[in-house]
């Protein structure tokens, strides 16, 4: 009795000092902790400049600043960031199925895969020691590849991009984009009207005189003959003879301002055409139209003859640029600033809203 | 020792008065001049590493006193000429403002938001629409243009849907006076009636220049409640004496106390009005103590003989020792806040511990020896008669201590506790909810506050320091690219609306030189690269521009974080994920250094305040439990006392849990100066019980007679201040409403455990410093029959002894009784 007693008491005695022992303990070892479950970041931020997006059917592949390279499986729906082993800017992606693809960017890297980008490893191409930017990377049949970038780069391989040589010396000017005709003649623009033209796969190339002194940077071509070269300031050339002589389409006077309601164009008056930077121009055989984007939300339309050009902006707040446009089936998908889908009755549609 | 300071005090009661007075007279000169305002600069925890930060970057990258004004258009958006010129009148009204820093006055129409431009002669810097206003629709249209595609001003200061606008100003701290600030820039935008056009105004210096402007009407409610707590205490206690010697003990000590501060500078936070009626609640409760034991001392001298000095000096001698106790313990207690690195509480803990130990004169001293001059002691001011109603209540008190029902008490108050501790846990450590607690929701303040963060990236800043001593460091690839990611990351957070830094615009100035091409929007591979990049963006800048982005020498940049609210949790998680950056992403030249801005300041009060709180509760139990034992000499006494305090704040704790009232720098004052105020209810009531025990009385009698004098004071104190305090509800700062609650749960809690758990844990563990070294289990002589009665004192019943065994349990009741064996003599 008297030791239970005295255990009490003893019991008693010590709260307070425990009590204050404890609260002491907290006080001074004890912080609030963060709440709330890691952030995810969704696969497209607001932050992102995806400079290609490339699809596929339903596969849609887009490249980026700081290594980023994002896919969707369904049509834009949904997309995941694919992890690469560089974080430098990756400028374009070209594919020649679902699974293998190439992809080029600054720093001379190049990257390949085989399995639809779940794993990427680097590509064995030769540097210069100036500046090694790619711009841009064009895949053709039985593995051949075109690349080409700063300080007249023109490279090429013949292994679905694993391995790449120099089809030209580099030169102080940026060569910005690349393209095969019908026909196999390879037509490349660049910086200060630069137009070259090869015959002979890349073997010689020939400098053509291009009507304007300012840089063409996208060129394309509807068949072996026709084709449109486009760049800054909202400069179009159009060829006939695939590449050798071109006329300017259009005209460089300044028209009122890109202000049209989303889809509807200003007019279908030659004379309409931009004086935004050009950035893209695609042939779209399925539904027989030229298609271009650029600085500011602009968007262009021309019928094959490639004379009369419509232009607008995507939606009347969107002023993202876009440097990338992908034949879709009933349209076309852009990728810049923003990614999205321009369909052919003018709907502009954004993937992942922010 | 009391009664020889009691009966000299009363001796020489012309002079004690007389010095008290003259005493009075001149604090009140000094009381009248104290400071009401809010000082910033004490509400930051100056040795916390954020603080440091803030401190040395906030004069370049941004101060804590950022005030943002919206420009909002009703119809249409922003590109008209009327709105337009209400943005340029704002922005050239503040640069008239005091203390406004015009280097970062951020609008439109100021030279701050520009266009970089490639030209045929280079790059080319204009700001976007200064001087001139735009007129014609072409130049309007131009604007639009210009802003849209500029994201430093697209998103940033015009919204997304281009209907508003924003201008930031900033201030020179040292300079700034809420209250002016307040005035010149409402009177400013008041000024602004256009049609179609609102203006909404954020920001520290208008959020407390708002708790200024609802000054006269806070002080009125307290002037209200005061004047309550007269007519209340005129009701009850039916004399002259016990409505005015409360009041002039309240009195006397406010004044003594705000004189007193103000010789040493400390100035008065608006925010702590509910302190100071804390503690003036305290003078009042222990004066009421002390008038209605002297009423009882007065009932016992037979009629006819009264002899007022010999009452008041029993009385004085016999509350002494409970009341020095309870001012000592209260302003130990409060004393402790002092050691938290907030200056605003070192200050206010200064203040409430004069204070509080004023009471000690006002109450305890004067109240005893103005009662000795009273004339009529016996007489009532007015026939109303309510003394019945406490009768009833104490007569359940007691019913409750002593019957088998007092298990139930105690049982009920362990439950309560722990039910409460777990609630107590939910507290949120900062903002609880968005917007600002000190105003209502539906306030104006917080509805601009919602419209802004809704249409902006946030009003809330924190800038986070990059770099280092070295100059140009922050021009290297390596710290920008960081800045880059970091930005990143820290956008991924949902309440971070968006960040900016210096490495947001080299890209852009990039682009706008390689011909507008988007492709190389990228910052330059060298540090050369990137100084020829900020060099072209600083041509043609004025001093200042630079700032927001990085410091002159170059060393330091700054990324500015857009916060959507300023909530605990949010601010937390931000600062861990800042953490987890910089764990993951080391820098080999420079470093990362946390926080400025508001949001920065706030992230160091938050981290500190509760660490600090619980430490002060820890300390001011322990100085409770020392202040105890040795004045009872057991450290029984200690864990009794303590029963009180932990349980009032555990339910203080769970109460703002419950309310969303989050332990933000505001609410820790009122929180960490409740810690030790309430004890005195329950000192008051045990030390009577055992001077009752000491004086023969049998143990349930002497908790019938405590509770009956002692707990009628607590009784009477409590409902009168409760409500008073509660009037303060009404109160336009939500703050102040909710801290008025705050205070009356304090009393509530703290009466209720004195009259109903300190009696029955009395009975139920008869510790050995209140009975004394007594035998209880022996029946002794001098016991007392169940039925025995005792006189009773029953202020206002003509009959002063009444039978007291009536309703107690005969066969719980074991008759009990000790040697009056001393505990300690006086």
């Amino acid at each position: 009795m008297s030791i239970l007693n005295l255990l009490t008491r003893l019991c008693i005695g010590i709260t307070p000092w425990f009590v204050i022992a404890c609260l002491l303990y907290v006080g001074l070892f004890v912080k609030p902790q963060p709440v709330g479950s890691t952030v995810i970041p969704t696969a497209i931020e607001s932050r992102d400049r995806f400079y290609s997006l490339v699809a596929l059917d339903s596969v849609l592949w887009a490249v980026g600043a700081d290594g980023k390279i994002v896919r969707s499986e369904d049509a834009g729906e949904s997309w995941h960031v694919q992890s690469v082993p560089v974080s430098t800017h990756f400028q374009d992606i070209t594919v020649w199925d679902q699974n293998i693809a190439v992809v080029v960017g600054n720093e001379g890297v190049v990257l390949h895969t085989s399995d639809g980008g779940n794993t990427w490893q680097q590509s064995d191409a030769p540097l210069n020691d100036v500046e090694n930017k790619l711009l841009d990377v064009k895949a053709y049949a039985n593995g051949e590849a075109w690349a080409v970038g700063a300080f007249g780069t023109l490279l090429f391989s013949r292994d679905y991009g694993h391995t790449w040589s120099y089809a030209r010396e580099p030169a102080d000017f940026i060569i910005n984009e690349i393209t095969k005709r019908d026909d196999g003649g390879l037509v490349a623009v660049g910086e200060f009207g630069t137009i070259l033209i090869s015959e002979n796969k890349g073997t010689n190339w020939q400098s053509i005189t291009a009507p304007v002194e300012s840089s063409l940077m996208t060129i394309d071509f509807q068949n072996a003959g026709t084709g449109v070269a486009a760049g800054l300031e909202g400069v179009l050339l159009k060829t006939v003879d695939g590449g050798f002589s071109w006329i300017r389409v259009g005209n460089s006077l300044a028209f009122q301002k890109v202000e049209a309601n989303p889809g509807i164009a200003f007019s279908s008056d030659w004379r309409d055409v931009t004086t935004e930077h050009i950035f893209s121009i695609v042939w779209h055989e399925e539904l027989n139209r030229w298609f271009g984007v650029g600085t500011k939300g602009l968007w262009l339309e021309a019928d094959p003859t490639a004379i009369s050009w419509q232009s607008g902006r995507l939606a009347p707040k969107d002023l993202a640029w876009h440097t990338s446009i992908s034949k879709i089936k009933d349209g076309v998908v852009l990728g810049g600033k923003n990614l999205g889908r321009w369909s052919k009755d003018h709907q502009w549609l954004v993937f992942q809203e922010l | 020792m009391s009664k020889n300071v009691a009966s000299w005090l009363i001796r020489f009661r012309i002079w004690v008065i007389s010095i008290i007075v003259l005493i009075t007279l001149v604090l009140s000169y000094s009381a009248i001049q104290i400071e009401v305002k809010t000082v910033f600069q004490d509400l930051l925890p100056s040795d916390h590493e954020y603080v440091k930060t803030h401190n040395k970057f906030k004069e370049t990258f941004g101060g804590s006193n950022l005030v943002t004004i919206m420009v909002e258009s009703g119809q249409g958006d922003i590109f008209q000429p009327h709105v337009l010129a209400a943005v340029d009148q704002i922005t050239r009204g503040l640069q008239k403002v005091s203390a406004v820093n015009p280097f970062q006055i951020v609008s439109l129409a100021s030279k701050k938001l520009k266009e970089v431009k490639a030209s045929t002669s280079g790059i080319e810097t204009k700001p976007l629409m200064w001087p001139d206003l735009p007129e014609t629709e072409a130049e309007l249209n131009e604007l639009r243009e210009k802003v849209l595609r500029n994201s430093l001003v697209y998103g940033p200061y015009v919204s997304g849907d281009l209907t508003s606008t924003l201008i930031t100003v900033d201030f020179i701290d040292r300079l700034l006076d809420y209250e002016t600030a307040f005035n010149e820039i409402s009177s400013l935008v008041n000024a602004i009636d256009v049609p179609n056009v609102k203006v909404r105004v954020v920001g520290d210096p208008m959020l407390y220049g708002w708790v200024n402007y609802y000054l006269p009407e806070t002080l009125n409610l307290v002037l209200m409640a005061g004047l309550i707590l007269c007519l209340l205490l005129f009701v009850i206690n039916r004399t002259w004496r016990g409505t005015i010697l409360p009041l002039i003990s309240g009195f006397v000590s406010a004044i003594w106390a705000l004189g007193i501060a103000n010789l040493i500078g400390i100035n008065f936070d608006p925010l702590v009005i509910v302190i100071a009626m804390l503690i003036t609640a305290r003078a009042v409760s222990h004066s009421v103590q002390i008038i209605t034991r002297f009423d009882e001392e007065v009932d016992k001298i037979e009629s006819g003989r009264e002899s007022v000095s010999f009452a008041a000096n029993t009385t004085l001698s016999q509350l002494l020792r409970p009341g020095m106790l309870g001012i000592a313990t209260d302003a130990c207690c409060v004393a402790v806040v002092a050691l938290s690195p907030i200056p605003l509480l070192q200050k206010l803990a200064l203040l409430a511990v004069v204070w509080v130990s004023t009471v000690a004169i006002s109450s305890i001293i004067l109240t005893p020896v103005l009662l000795s001059w009273v004339k009529h002691p016996r007489g009532y001011a007015h026939p109303i008669n309510v003394s019945w109603l406490i009768h009833r209540l104490l007569d359940l008190c007691h019913y409750l201590s002593v019957s088998k029902m007092r298990y139930v008490m105690v049982g009920w108050t362990v439950i309560v506790f722990f039910v409460c501790g777990y609630f107590a846990l939910g507290l949120k450590v900062g903002d609880a909810n968005p917007g600002s607690p000190i105003l209502w929701p539906d306030s104006q303040y917080n509805q601009d506050s919602a419209a802004i963060n809704g249409k902006f990236q946030g009003a809330d800043r924190m800038f986070i320091v990059v770099g280092g001593d070295t100059p140009d460091l922050a021009k290297t690839p390596e710290i920008l690219q960081s800045m880059q990611q970091f930005q990143r990351f820290m956008e991924v957070q949902p309440e971070v609306g968006g960040t900016l830094s210096i490495s947001d615009v080299l890209p852009s100035v990039n682009r706008t030189l390689r011909e507008g091409n988007p492709r190389y929007e990228e910052l330059g591979s060298s540090q050369d690269i990137n100084g020829e990049l900020l060099y072209m963006f600083e041509a043609g800048a004025e001093p200042g521009d630079m700032d927001r982005f990085v410091d002159t020498d170059r060393g330091h940049a700054s990324v500015t974080l857009f916060f959507r609210d300023r909530q605990g949790e949010t601010i937390r998680t931000a600062v861990a994920r800042i953490n987890e950056f910089i764990d993951d992403n080391p820098l080999t030249n420079g470093e990362y250094q946390l926080a400025g801005g508001l949001i920065g300041v706030i992230a160091a009060v938050n981290e500190v305040i509760l660490s600090g709180q619980l430490q002060s509760i820890a300390y001011a139990l322990l100085i409770l439990v020392v202040l105890c034992t040795v004045v009872y000499r057991s450290s029984m006494a200690g864990m009794f006392f303590m029963v009180p305090v932990v349980l009032s704040n555990t339910v203080t704790f769970s109460f703002m849990s419950y309310m969303g009232i989050g332990m933000n720098i505001n609410t820790v004052p009122v929180a960490a100066l409740g810690i030790g105020l309430g004890v005195d209810y329950a000192l008051y009531i045990v030390d009577r019980i055992k001077q009752e025990l000491q004086n023969g009385q049998d143990d349930k009698i002497a908790i019938e007679l405590a509770l009956h004098s002692a707990g009628k004071g607590v009784v009477i104190t409590a409902f009168v201040l409760i409500v008073s305090v509660l009037l303060v509800y009404l109160s336009s700062l939500k703050f102040q409403a909710e801290m008025g609650l705050l205070v009356a749960l304090w009393l509530t809690v703290s009466a209720f455990t004195a009259l109903f758990v300190m009696p029955a844990m009395v009975y139920i563990f008869k510790p050995a410093f209140i009975y004394g070294n007594a035998n209880l289990s022996v029946p002794v002589s001098n016991n007392r029959g169940v039925n025995d009665s005792v006189p009773v004192p029953n202020n206002g019943n003509a009959n002063t002894s009444v039978p007291v065994s009536t309703n107690w349990d005969a066969n719980s009741s074991m008759p009990v009784s000790r040697e009056t064996a001393e505990v300690i003599n006086d």
